[in-house]
């Protein structure tokens, strides 16, 4: 339900006011003014069939932004809250970070070339990422998630094959997600696109299987999972301003901050995100947004990082956008979290994260099959496992069950 | 119709929109699995 809601909310808000404050005309640098329910689009003519195409482009990217904040929050709050908090993203928090970058702001005007993040690292990913980290905090841990001495237990995920199927299916369609961005299907550069794309993911994997191997000596499903996520998430930004083999280490080392990033946000800050949506989204598209300016190569997308003779100056155009992002993010979802936990209350009770939220907020199973079989009345069988009481698994298994989302 | 490159620049970025709509999916069904079986309304 959240998810189909967040598209469906998200593209009417975003159609009403979102892409007009994200890409309508820009006299300060950190606002679009004009433009909303695409009231200035030309029906009449091929241009304006163009910007109806851009504006729906742009309203699948603002949900995906939303929807990653879905998986930070999931199992723990409450449906209604959840509901209110996809206007606040669509409407305001995401199209104005985004105008920017994208919208002719004042990001994209920094230093010679601008803020680079073809794809969007960080306009879509780390958004999404630092506001589901302020919405995590505000309605905290899942009923179990945490032991009296605060060390993280593992509430296992119902279905690997399930999350498996939606990593490949989010591969796909990242292909579009990147390759798009050129908005023109004149542009060549959408080769080489696909290429850098497709190491990302596949070098992420490894890096994430190899890191996770190195710490606990198995082949962790999840976590590698999580790294393709973290790959693509990395390369967003680069996609179009690197080689194929410094994207491959961009999205290798994309998918180890991911592995790092939920060990720091389980055991340090004792943040509980139950799919892994801050580690992969919001840290890795950090990391992938610096990468630019590190291994950025001019034969690609006419821009040198430091490593190939740019100097510094790229790097620190993309310092300040990842800053911007979290500065600016941060607190304000951190603020709309706490008014509306202050209202209507975000976080599920108690006794509704017990019996589930598909019996408090849906009054129905998701799966009305496949309920545990008591025994019968005055049979002898008793249960062998006290419900409800929490398992202590071995550090590093702890973490095993988060997925990037 | 005379030929306007724009229409390649539609088709393209209309073909790139449905495969980042499917990722709305992607991410629902890696949240549904992600999460326990008693938040499936809840979380897909």
């Amino acid at each position: 339900m959240k998810n189909v809601m967040d598209i469906s909310i998200g593209s009417l808000v975003f159609w009403m006011v979102g892409f007009g404050f994200m890409f309508g005309a820009d006299k300060s640098g950190w606002i679009g003014t004009n433009n909303f329910f695409l009231s200035e689009i030309d029906p009449s003519t091929d241009e304006g069939m163009f910007d109806f195409a851009f504006s729906i482009f742009q309203t699948v990217f603002a949900a995906t932004a939303v929807t990653i904040i879905s998986g930070a929050v999931a199992e723990k709050t409450k449906f209604i809250a959840y509901l209110m908090y996809t206007v606040a993203v669509t409407a305001f928090i995401y199209p104005v970070f985004g105008s920017w970058v994208w919208g002719g702001g004042w990001l994209s005007g920094l230093g010679e070339n601008g803020f680079i993040d073809f794809a969007g690292s960080t306009v879509v990913h780390s958004v999404g990422g630092w506001a589901a980290l302020a919405g995590a905090i505000v309605v905290g841990p899942r009923l179990g998630k945490f032991a009296a001495d605060k060390s993280p237990l593992a509430i296992p995920g119902h279905s690997i094959t399930l999350a498996a199927l939606g990593v490949f299916v989010l591969w796909f369609g990242w292909f579009g997600f990147n390759a798009g961005s050129t908005v023109s299907g004149n542009d060549a550069s959408i080769a080489i696109i696909m290429v850098t794309t497709n190491l990302a993911a596949a070098a992420g994997a490894l890096g994430a299987l190899s890191l996770s191997y190195l710490l606990w000596k198995r082949f962790d499903a999840s976590m590698t999972l999580n790294g393709v996520i973290g790959g693509l998430v990395a390369i967003t930004a680069g996609t179009a301003n690197m080689s194929p083999g410094m994207a491959a280490l961009t999205g290798l080392i994309g998918g180890m901050v991911v592995v790092g990033a939920v060990l720091l946000l389980e055991r340090v800050m004792k943040v509980d995100d139950p799919v892994g949506a801050i580690a992969a989204h919001g840290f890795a598209g950090a990391w992938g947004t610096v990468a630019v300016g590190l291994f950025a190569s001019s034969a690609y997308g006419g821009v040198d990082g430091l490593f190939f003779g740019g100097g510094l100056a790229q790097l620190g155009v993309q310092i300040t956008g990842v800053a911007a992002a979290f500065l600016f993010v941060f607190p304000t979802s951190f603020i709309v979290f706490k008014l509306i936990d202050m209202t209507i209350g975000m976080r599920a009770s108690d006794e509704d994260q017990i019996r589930g939220l598909d019996i408090s907020e849906h009054e129905a199973a998701g799966y009305p099959d496949f309920a545990p079989a008591l025994p019968a009345a005055g049979t002898s069988a008793t249960p062998t496992v006290a419900q409800g009481s929490p398992v202590v698994v071995p550090s590093g298994a702890a973490v095993d069950e988060n997925v990037g989302s | 119709m005379e030929y306007n490159p724009i229409h390649l620049d539609i088709m393209w970025v209309l073909f790139a929109t449905a495969l980042v709509f499917l990722m709305q999916a992607g991410l629902a069904m890696l949240e549904a699995g992600a999460t326990m079986a008693k938040t499936q309304r809840s979380s897909s």
